[in-house]
């Protein structure tokens, strides 16, 4: 905490191994939670660096963090993903990777499964905002019940609450897709 | 609970097991009879973590290269002079400034008269702790200090003409101690020890002490003292004047005041004020300038110090 503090104070006055360490200690959380969101790993790579654009606006305006980085870049990168589903409508897509895994699975199942994952990242872009988030904390960026109660500003029993209703919404919505 | 609060609460515990490494299987064998709603959320809860994606090493490194000269020259743009710009916001924030630094004007105004019990009577004494704190030390502080225990006082008679009721604390001279009635008078005022008062050191006539207690009536304003330190022992005055709370009628005037000083009594330990018999008063003090009475009451003396020094009690 103290280290983090330090960082801050040094990011503040814009000194730029204090914002080299900010970038490379934050970007890549920072992408895995915009790509559980988005499911996309261009559009999350635009919406994290626009992340670290408006880090450093609010360091020039002087509304930057005083104290936790990570919470306020978690909540910055939630309404750059806000931002971008408001701003572009988002078409059901199947896209194929070029990227063939191994000779385990043949074509038909390698595409069912992206199909599975297609639908999976559609429908997590249809859950509520809260809902994506603790998706994107816990299943996306991998964060403990605690991490992301701390993140989210709610206690440990809300999280298990909301991410057992949004895995339920999530299920639904497979389902619905399915039929 | 409602059923679909126990389904939650199972899921939740399932959930957990999943995260835990437990196969889904063998989670669902603890759950038949809702296996069946269980297994697709907990498949979904499965397959999440394979959509996980990883950043790509030259995204990363573009990113902090823009980053970095966005900063740059956001640095270069601060090094520039000032160029005058729009003066709202400093107008704003002086405009700011001045709402609280005249807001807080008020307030200290106010607190100045506060006394013990009001709410702003820690404000009060936090400004003078404030004040101490940045005295230099020698005579300016001993001179603050006195002038806050004068205050202290001062804030006493105020409560004992009928301001209310308080914890208070003060330091003054003890002029009169009756044994025998449990009245003793410090600095003008008047002090009711008995044998809850903690009694530290060997307080005599004369003696500087550090008085705490609650003002309250008592048949008379006065304050009931739960402690009293001896300070420092000083000689005792030349006369012991008798303490009333009352002014006293012209029939039960005590003898008028001698010139002769009378001899120092003799030191004795007091764990209650009524245990160790002290020489009774006889002698009324010499006249003050207020006095016109033979027997000077603490109402009077309390009056009487009040108006030659200038202030009312005006709370």
């Amino acid at each position: 905490m103290q280290d983090e503090l330090a960082l801050l104070a040094r990011a503040r006055s814009l000194d730029p191994e204090a914002l080299a360490l900010i970038h490379d200690t934050y970007y890549a959380p920072v992408f895995r939670y915009v790509a559980a969101r988005v499911g996309d790993q261009v559009t999350a790579e635009d919406l994290t660096s626009e992340v670290f654009t408006r880090f450093l606006s609010a360091l020039r305006d002087r509304s930057a963090p005083q104290t936790s980085l990570q919470g306020w870049l978690y909540r910055v990168a939630s309404h750059a993903v806000n931002d971008h589903f408001r701003q572009h409508y988002r078409a059901r897509q199947v896209d194929l990777d070029d990227n063939l895994p191994n000779g385990e699975a043949g074509p038909a199942e390698t595409v069912e499964k992206m199909l599975d994952h297609e639908s999976l990242r559609q429908a997590v872009t249809e859950l509520t905002e809260d809902q994506q988030n603790v998706i994107a904390l816990r299943y996306g960026q991998g964060l403990s019940i605690q991490e992301a109660a701390q993140i989210m500003g709610k206690n440990e029993g809300a999280i298990k609450q909301l991410q057992a209703r949004a895995l339920a919404a999530l299920a639904r919505k497979l389902r619905r897709m399915n039929e | 609970m409602t059923m679909d609060t126990v389904f939650e609460a199972r899921l939740i515990e399932c959930l957990a097991a999943l995260e835990a490494g437990e196969p889904m299987e063998q989670i669902l064998t603890r759950h038949p009879e809702d296996a069946a709603r269980l297994r697709p959320i907990l498949e979904v809860a499965a397959a999440l973590p394979t959509l996980t994606m990883e950043p790509r090493p030259e995204a990363a490194a573009t990113s902090r290269r823009a980053f970095l000269a966005e900063a740059e020259a956001l640095r270069a743009a601060s090094r520039r002079p000032r160029r005058a710009g729009n003066p709202w916001p400093v107008l704003q924030w002086l405009g700011t400034l001045i709402l609280v630094l005249g807001g807080l004007a008020v307030l200290l105004a106010v607190s100045d008269s506060a006394l013990p019990g009001n709410p702003l009577y820690g404000l009060k004494r936090g400004i003078e702790g404030v004040q101490l704190v940045l005295a230099p030390s020698g005579e300016a502080r001993s001179a603050l200090e006195r002038r806050f225990n004068q205050e202290r006082i001062k804030e006493i008679r105020a409560l004992l003409g009928g301001a209310g009721a308080a914890q208070v604390e003060f330091e003054g001279i003890i002029e009169v101690i009756q044994p025998d009635s449990g009245l003793w008078q410090v600095s003008g005022l008047p002090v009711w020890v008995d044998s809850n008062t903690q009694i530290v050191g060997t307080p005599l006539v004369g003696s500087t002490v550090r008085v705490r207690g609650v003002t309250e009536v008592k048949g008379g304003n006065l304050v009931q003292a739960s402690l009293i330190a001896v300070v420092e022992a000083g000689p005792a005055p030349s006369l012991t004047p008798t303490v009333s709370l009352t002014p006293a009628p012209s029939g039960t005037a005590t003898p008028t005041p001698q010139p002769t000083p009378t001899p120092t009594p003799t030191p004795t330990p007091l764990p209650a004020p009524t245990a160790t018999p002290l020489p009774a008063p006889s002698l009324a003090p010499e006249a003050t300038e207020e006095e016109d009475s033979g027997t000077p009451d603490v109402t009077d003396t309390h009056e009487g110090e009040a108006e030659s020094g200038g202030t009312s009690d005006g709370y």
